[in-house]
């Protein structure tokens, strides 16, 4: 397992837990202030699972705006209209039992939905593939929508683009893994070729020349690339499954293209929600105010 | 290491998101405090938000679409938050309490 992922898998289970506890502390807690605090915990573990999911703007702003607004408003609630220890937990329109059994069916109708009933998009899952009698793993990766399966992984920094091709077992012969990079949809470069070390093949693309036609310009939003399995003598061989070209795309992060389609397609949703958030403003201070009793 | 995070991230994401709506919905079932409720509201509308996110890294341009929409989901709980709020003040106002089942008259 690489080192990113050993960093991935305890950060996600890190702030998993903290979610988990947070959101059992506010559906269990019988004191108001604890149940706001939990929530804390809840919300601040959301924004860093937005960060795991590279959602980065959006963990900002679920800081900002749950952590520094909703919660202060949520807490300035509980201060204002109640004697704290005092929370009423049943309700006796849904007793705790049935709420339970409510709770229980819905988690299990939701788990039973996400782990056995759908078909979801994979992730990156080994996908053993038989080629010259050797077993090569293919790792699938993120693709664009045309053609959804992929080996190789890439990732875009400022300046550069690093494009990795994991073969761990390499069938007979294969020594070398092409690659053809563009940034822009349907055009092609050229092949280059790069050689199989520690079963895995990198291409690294830096500070390129923006004015030269025949190199891909990294401050793209993405790239794309396509890779060959190459013998020594550069020859693929007609039974070889990965002398097959696929397109990947690499993106470097959300926030550009979030931006993008704020300003673009949802531009009316946008402006709409901003008129949603002033009639909210004005209604809340108007339904909040104290009534002036005339004499 | 068959079922970590890093194998199956959307499964993860998708498990902990049902967790955290259950856990809303309890709240929303069993509380009589107004803003008890209102907390388990925004339990249900923060695991919507991690299905949003969570999708939208499977969809062509990153997911842009996804993040708009979580945002605009926040947007609404920051309105609804303001809004119930200011009702719950007005509750009190009137009632001296926040149960919501006592709230039962629309007038002084």
């Amino acid at each position: 397992m690489a080192a990113s992922d050993i960093v991935l898998n305890v950060v996600f289970y890190v702030f998993a837990a903290a979610a988990i506890a947070g959101a059992a502390g506010v559906a269990a807690s019988r004191n108001i202030v604890r149940s706001a605090f939990a929530l804390l915990a809840v919300l601040f573990s959301a924004a860093a699972l937005y960060a795991v999911m590279k959602a980065d703007f959006l963990a900002a702003a679920q800081v900002l705006i749950y952590v520094g607004g909703i919660l202060v408003l949520i807490i300035f609630a509980v201060m204002l209209t109640h004697r704290i220890t005092d929370v009423n937990v049943s309700n006796e329109s849904t007793p705790g039992p049935a709420a339970v059994f409510a709770v229980l069916c819905l988690f299990v109708a939701l788990g039973v939905t996400v782990l056995f009933a759908a078909k979801w998009p994979r992730g990156p899952e080994p996908r053993p593939a038989v080629a010259g009698g050797t077993d090569v793993l293919l790792l699938q990766y993120q693709a664009d929508g045309k053609t959804g399966l992929g080996w190789g992984k890439g990732a875009t920094h400022e300046d550069r683009a690093v494009l990795v091709v994991r073969v761990p077992r390499a069938p007979e012969g294969v020594e070398e893994v092409e690659f053809q990079v563009s940034a822009v949809p349907g055009w092609r470069g050229d092949w280059v070729r790069r050689r199989i070390a520690g079963g895995e093949a990198r291409l690294e693309l830096s500070k390129l020349p923006s004015d030269d036609p025949a190199t891909p310009k990294v401050r793209e939003n993405r790239l794309h690339w396509r890779v060959k399995l190459r013998d020594r003598e550069g020859a693929s061989r007609p039974d070889d499954p990965f002398d097959e070209q696929v397109d990947f795309t690499v993106y470097r992060g959300v926030t550009e293209p979030a931006a993008r389609a704020l300003a673009g397609p949802f531009l009316f949703a946008f402006e709409i929600a901003s008129v949603l958030l002033l009639a909210a403003l004005v209604g809340a201070a108007f339904l909040a105010r104290k009534e002036v009793k005339e004499a | 290491m068959r079922f970590l995070f890093s194998e199956h991230p959307l499964e993860h994401m998708l498990l902990l998101s049902a967790v955290i709506f259950c856990a809303g919905v309890y709240t929303i079932l069993t509380r009589k405090n107004a803003v008890s409720i209102l907390m388990g509201v925004e339990l249900v509308l923060n695991a919507a938000n991690l299905n949003f996110v969570a999708f939208a890294q499977y969809t062509p341009e990153g997911g842009a679409a996804g993040n708009v929409f979580a945002v605009f989901v926040i947007l609404l709980a920051a309105a609804e938050a303001a809004v119930a709020l200011a009702i719950i003040i007005g509750i009190y106002q009137n009632f001296g309490r926040v149960d919501v089942d006592q709230a039962d008259q629309m007038r002084d």
